[in-house]
């Protein structure tokens, strides 16, 4: 449907009339720029983390070079961040709620960004200090833990052999044992819960039904909404004169006891007088 | 395109809200709130992200804070009222950004002054969006006005009042046929000096905005006949609002009181639940509403049984829940389940209000004589089931009043027995300011005034034709025998064979002398207002002729 009697000539004219901005837009793309600035950190840290978690002799120097990019990548994304973060402290709100409001934003953000650079600086000092780990280690093939046992009483060869497998299904058995009977629980708690969410169901389903219709009326929620407020004012009212009534009652007594006070007064020292 | 004033509405009000993007409040005056409400849901104007309707005339909404962080969408009638609260408004803005929308049409010298108080620049459009009408139903309108019967005096002896009652209708239709998108054919009760004025006046405004109809006049002349606009006079059937009424809608409306859709029904019963309190009935939002407005009292009952039982069985699927995907299936019909559970308590709640009073007040013994009254001529008959009635102290005074009052109509020149059942209502404590009533209806719309043959006794072959009718025909039901006279005129309308002499055209300067042919879409303004009962009607001839007629 097409609209007849389009905009007057005198206010089109002010409807196309461009408004000075409060820098809102400036100042939400610069906090959106750390948090996602932050965010890079934080994978950064997570990518160094994985490599210190992986790093084998064979792989070492790849590892380290990896590494390197990845924290040269962190670094600059911590310099652009706190260069935005710098920048924030300047769009000021117009409202002193709104300042409030950005001043903790500000503050937050801060604080994620310091928490991500020492996340970082932490994460690359655990990949330095594994790195130095493997280069203490000798060169033999690396061993399981099993095979290090000591058989002293077992016979050498064969039998040696054996316990050690004897050993390692034992360890294996326990493990499995272990994930079970976690298994197990878990699926105890599942049903539980379960049982709960049913429970909760049915209660609803049982409020749902003595539930009546709602009032879904611009007019009506309008007009029970200013009733409301008037009541809430006439409550107000009543509740201001009370308390000034209370007040004037107070007020009364004081003077009274004051009045009496005197006349005692007058009395004592006219009677010791005479 | 569908001939719905209500679809019209809505797509104008959609338009509005959904041009301006982020958070809105909607800013509304004490006429544009109701037009809104009656089309629109609360949540279906939170799905457009209006989190906030004020009233710009509301005494706290000069007072209240300031948001900056929402735009505003004034949707307001353009009375010099709304333009004064504007201008103060936009002198001490309190949101973003202003769009003014007006419903009707708004004259450039009122919009300098506005523009000169834009002094932040916040306004950044302003439109006229023709939404200017209460839509009630797909093919019902109203103007809400309290009363048009002082306008039926000699023009001299208007107030400012009934002057501005005049331009308001004057601006309502020219808002309508702007919503419908048609410029009509303009066609007036012949004997009525007041349908006369409205059609001459309309046709000027028609004039003087003839830029608005431009694309509706090159759309119209691709061979469609011209829609006709039918002011029909109140007067001439002054019989069919004293009518007790059977269907759903019009139940509700005349036993427990409908505005704007609607019902409070703390009004008729103490002892009502609180959460329905009042309750919204809204042909638009509610499907089960919309399917019966037109049913009897009989069919209702029916429906409702049904619709108790549907919700019975819903109940029960939802009872067993022992699955997580029964669980699944439940949170995912629960909205839908809630709705239906709040709408079968409301209907039910509605239907056992309307029992109580239709056995409180005696409805069924009042109606049946006042539908035989309407109907048949019998007058001796007629008046001794009426003083019988009105002897019976189980109809209401209000019952016994209206049964006079059709009485008086009918038989207009049997002084005696008005006489007589005047005396009878002062026996029944009828107050006499109410008595008086029965001789300024008659003064009003008696038959010196009424241009048509409204009991079809005027003439002997009248008589004789409704005479065989009645023996004939039979009687479907003796409660809803009654045709309207609307009903009536709008058929003879369609069919080309309404009379030039009792319904004259007004002589058009836009669109020239209007074709004579029946035409497919007509507008019918009940001036003095119009009735549940003919909107049924006319929704039986659309039904009947698929979409072409309006009330």
């Amino acid at each position: 449907m097409s609209y007849a009697g389009q905009a007057s000539a005198s206010a089109a004219s002010a409807s196309s009339r461009s408004r000075s901005r409060d820098g809102d837009s400036v100042y939400v793309q610069d906090s959106m720029f750390v948090s996602e600035a932050v965010k890079r950190i934080q994978q950064c840290t997570a990518e160094i983390r994985k490599e210190a978690n992986l790093l084998a002799p064979s792989t070492s120097a790849a590892a380290r070079k990896k590494v390197e990019a990845t924290l040269h990548t962190g670094n600059q994304a911590v310099q652009d961040a706190k260069r935005r973060l710098e920048k924030l402290s300047y769009n000021g709100g117009d409202t002193f709620g709104e300042q409030r409001n950005r001043s903790l934003m500000q503050q937050k953000l801060s604080e994620n960004l310091t928490k991500g650079i020492r996340d970082l600086q932490v994460s690359f000092q655990v990949f330095e200090q594994a790195e130095k780990r493997l280069a203490e280690m000798p060169t033999t093939t690396p061993q399981r833990p099993t095979e290090d046992l000591e058989m002293g009483s077992l016979p050498a060869g064969q039998g040696r052999l054996q316990a050690t497998a004897d050993l390692v299904s034992e360890a294996e058995l326990d493990v499995h044992t272990a994930i079970v009977e976690e298994y197990a629980q878990d699926i105890s708690t599942l049903a539980q819960d379960v049982r709960g969410l049913q429970q909760a169901m049915a209660d609803l389903s049982f409020h749902t039904k003595v539930q009546g219709d709602l009032l879904d009326s611009i007019e009506g929620d309008f007009l029970s909404s200013t009733q409301n407020t008037a009541n809430a004012s006439e409550q107000l009212t009543q509740a201001s004169h009370s308390q000034r009534r209370g007040s004037k009652f107070i007020y009364w007594l004081l003077l009274l006891a004051a009045v009496l006070a005197v006349i005692l007064i007058f009395v004592v020292v006219y009677r010791s007088s005479q | 395109m569908a001939l719905s004033i209500a679809a019209g509405v809505q797509e104008y009000v959609q338009a509005m809200v959904d041009r301006i993007s982020g958070m809105k409040v909607l800013i509304l005056d004490e006429e544009t709130i109701g037009i809104i409400s009656i089309v629109y849901s609360q949540s279906d104007i939170l799905k457009h992200e209006v989190f906030l309707v004020e009233r710009i005339d509301a005494d706290s909404f000069a007072s209240q804070e300031k948001m900056r962080h929402m735009n505003a969408v004034c949707f307001l009638r353009p009375t010099n009222k709304n333009f004064l609260k504007l201008s103060q408004e936009l002198k001490n803005p309190k949101y973003n950004e202003y769009h003014l929308f007006f419903t009707n049409v708004v004259p450039h010298v009122r919009l300098d002054p506005l523009a000169s108080c834009d002094e932040y620049e916040l306004v950044k459009q302003v439109q006229e969006f023709f939404a200017d009408v209460y839509a009630v139903n797909h093919d019902l309108f109203s103007l809400n006005l309290p009363s048009t019967v002082r306008l039926t005096e000699d023009h001299h002896c208007w107030s400012p009042y009934e002057e501005s009652v005049f331009e308001r209708i004057i601006e309502g239709l020219l808002a309508t046929c702007l919503t419908l998108r048609m410029l009509p054919a303009i066609r007036y009760t012949g004997a009525c000096e007041l349908t006369r004025q409205l059609a001459h006046r309309l046709e000027s405004r028609i004039h003087e905005e003839q830029s608005l109809f431009e694309g509706i006049v090159k759309s119209q002349q691709k061979g469609e006949s011209t829609p006709v606009l039918l002011l029909f006079d109140r007067r001439n059937d002054p019989v069919t609002p004293l009518l007790q009424q059977w269907t759903y809608q019009a139940m509700v409306h005349e036993l427990l009181g409908m505005t704007n859709n609607m019902v409070d029904l703390k009004k008729v019963s103490k002892d009502i639940n609180r959460e329905l309190e009042t309750i919204v009935m809204s042909p638009l939002q509610d499907q089960f509403f919309n399917d019966n407005l037109f049913s009897n009292f009989g069919d209702l009952g029916q429906n409702i049984r049904k619709y108790v039982e549907k919700y019975q069985n819903d109940t029960k699927n939802t009872a067993r829940i022992e699955s997580i995907e029964e669980m699944q299936r439940f949170v995912d019909e629960y909205p839908e389940f809630r709705r239906l559970s709040g709408n079968v308590s409301k209907h039910v709640n509605v239907v056992s209000e309307l029992s109580a009073l239709i056995e409180a007040h005696g409805l069924l013994e009042a109606s049946q004589l006042e539908q035989d009254i309407a109907c048949t001529e019998n007058r001796q008959e007629h008046f001794r089931t009426l003083v019988d009635l009105l002897k019976n102290s189980k109809i209401t005074t209000v019952e016994g009043l209206r049964l006079v009052l059709l009485f008086a109509l009918r038989y207009e020149q049997e002084y005696n027995s008005i006489a007589q059942l005047k005396d009878q209502l002062r026996i029944k404590k009828v107050g006499d300011d109410q008595i008086g009533l029965i001789d300024k209806l008659l003064r009003y719309a008696g038959s010196q005034v009424r241009s048509s043959d409204l009991f079809q006794n005027k003439s002997f072959l009248q008589i004789a034709k409704s005479t065989l009718t009645n023996s004939f025909k039979g009687v479907e039901n003796v409660y809803t025998q009654h045709k309207t006279h609307l009903s009536t005129v709008v058929e003879s309308l369609m069919k080309g064979r309404l009379k030039e002499t009792s319904y004259p055209y007004m002589q058009s300067k836009v669109s020239g002398t209007a074709a004579k042919d029946p035409p497919r879409r007509a507008v019918v303004f009940v001036v003095g207002g119009c009735t549940y009962e003919e909107a049924r009607d006319i929704a039986e001839l659309n039904k009947m002729a698929d979409g072409a007629f309006r009330s």
